[in-house]
């Protein structure tokens, strides 16, 4: 054989399997994310009117609802939303700093946030993914420059955002820390990026299972098993 | 299977599971209530107990001070506003001195406070108003509360719909902050009866529903069993958080 039919004939670089870590950290956030937006919503019902103001403005009103179909309040009624929502609140934030502090530390990261080696072929990624119909490039298992951004911008970005404008709605909180509700514009200004924050989320969310929809099972199967298994019949 | 249906089965079953589950009412009749209210004490620690919990909520101009102020309460006794003039506070329980007061007394006795507050209501609003009245911890001073009390209950006058008393408390530690007054005044005039006249608690490091209106008795207790149904408040024994800084 020559040397040039051992390339053709060299198997690809496996990527590296998705951690245990990776994976419970994951699902359980599937689960908490819909326990939170479901009783967010519960807890909104009780005064379904957004407001860009300290106290309640009349005059400064976003946005206002009669109500939330009862379909999407997870819990039935404010208190019931309001346990849910402290417990997975808890859960979300223990499970978001034990994710990012090990992947702060893990060698990983490059695989999974967006680095500087990225950031020339953003933009061509971006196009990509708008372009219909959609033909991404297999890239062997590894993730493309808009998945790190997005996932970066989610875990550094969204997350903390979340948890930090619920925290600006606690009156003790407030009473310790009166410049972050300030700085967000006042507590109601505070509920209303709080539930901005939840959409965007729920946007993520969307985007990113039609994503692993259109990617096949052994994409969706890999964040059970961790392997990458040969692309089977779709 | 192949994996395409394999792929539709999950998704639906996923979807239909959620579904079913936002059809469920979580109270504290419900089988998981339980599993949901550890949430409280760690909120309790990390806020409450922790330095935080000691910090006064903030003070603001009277320029700040909303014009609109909702009025939540439960049902008054018939012509209540007229029967004022014969209002009195008691305050008892484990105290080495129990007292009766009338407004005038409690006006002439205590120093006048005005402090202004923003009220978040546990409802999701929030209204900016200035409550004028008493240091709570001055009463309690007054009254000399015994070394094993723990909490203050305040019993109010208005009812719900099966009569049963609205009231509620907080901790005793709480109740010696100097922010925490029990106000005769609102915005610069007699508590109206909307507002809880004669006379009202206000805490405003803590949700709404902690500061109790239409107060007739303050009981300094060990121990909120006996009291309602033994979680320290009409609405706690409905199931919300006795901690409401969160």
């Amino acid at each position: 054989m020559t040397e040039l039919d051992v390339e053709k004939t060299a198997p690809p670089a496996e990527p590296p399997s998705y951690p245990i870590l990776v994976r419970v950290s994951h699902w359980l956030n599937a689960i908490l994310i819909v326990a939170l937006a479901g009783s967010g919503l519960a807890i909104f019902d009780a005064h379904p009117t957004l407001y860009l103001s300290d106290a309640s403005d009349p005059h400064h009103v976003l946005f206002s609802v009669q109500g939330v179909p009862s379909f999407l309040m997870l819990g039935g009624w404010l208190e019931g939303g309001r346990r849910i929502h402290f417990a997975a609140a808890w859960l979300f934030a223990i499970n978001g700093i034990l994710y990012t502090a090990w992947m702060l530390m893990s060698r990983r990261k490059r695989a999974v946030w967006l680095h500087s080696g990225d950031v020339p072929r953003l933009g061509r990624s971006v196009r990509d993914h708008l372009r219909l119909p959609l033909a991404l490039a297999d890239e062997g298992g590894a993730l493309n420059p808009l998945q790190k951004a997005a996932y970066l911008v989610v875990t550094l970005g969204l997350a903390p955002l979340v948890v930090a404008t619920g925290l600006a709605m606690s009156p003790q909180f407030d009473a310790a820390f009166p410049w972050w509700p300030a700085l967000l514009g006042g507590r109601q200004s505070a509920r209303t990026w709080h539930f901005l924050a939840m959409v965007g989320f729920v946007g993520f969310t969307l985007g990113h299972v039609m994503m692993v929809e259109l990617s096949g099972l052994a994409t969706f199967m890999r964040m059970i098993t961790g392997e990458v298994r040969e692309e089977g019949p779709r | 299977m192949s994996p395409l249906s394999r792929r539709r089965f999950l998704s639906l079953a996923g979807s239909a599971s959620v579904a079913l589950l936002t059809g469920c009412t979580l109270d504290p009749s419900s089988r998981l209530w339980g599993a949901f209210t550890w949430a409280e004490g760690l909120n309790h620690a990390a806020l409450g107990l922790s330095p935080i919990g000691r910090a006064p909520a903030r003070e603001y101009p009277a320029s700040a001070i909303s014009s609109d102020f909702p009025v939540r309460s439960l049902n008054l006794p018939a012509s209540y506003a007229t029967s004022l003039s014969d209002w009195t506070l008691e305050v008892g329980g484990r105290v080495a001195r129990p007292l009766t007061f009338t407004l005038d007394e409690l006006k002439r006795k205590f120093a006048r406070v005005s402090s202004t507050t923003r009220h978040d209501c546990v409802e999701g609003w929030s209204a900016i108003a200035c409550w004028t009245g008493l240091r709570l911890g001055d009463l309690l001073a007054e009254v000399r509360p015994r070394p094993e009390v723990r909490y203050v209950v305040c019993h109010a006058a208005d009812l719900d719909d099966d009569g049963t008393p609205f009231y509620g408390s907080i901790g005793i530690q709480d109740a010696y902050h100097p922010q925490v007054l029990l106000a005769y005044e609102m915005n610069g005039s007699p508590l109206s009866v909307d507002h809880g006249a004669p006379l009202r608690l206000k805490i405003p490091t803590q949700l709404g529903y902690k500061s109790t209106k239409y107060i007739r008795r303050i009981e300094l207790v060990d121990s909120l069993a006996g009291i309602g149904q033994g979680h320290g408040g009409y609405w706690e024994d409905q199931g919300y958080e006795w901690y409401a800084g969160v």
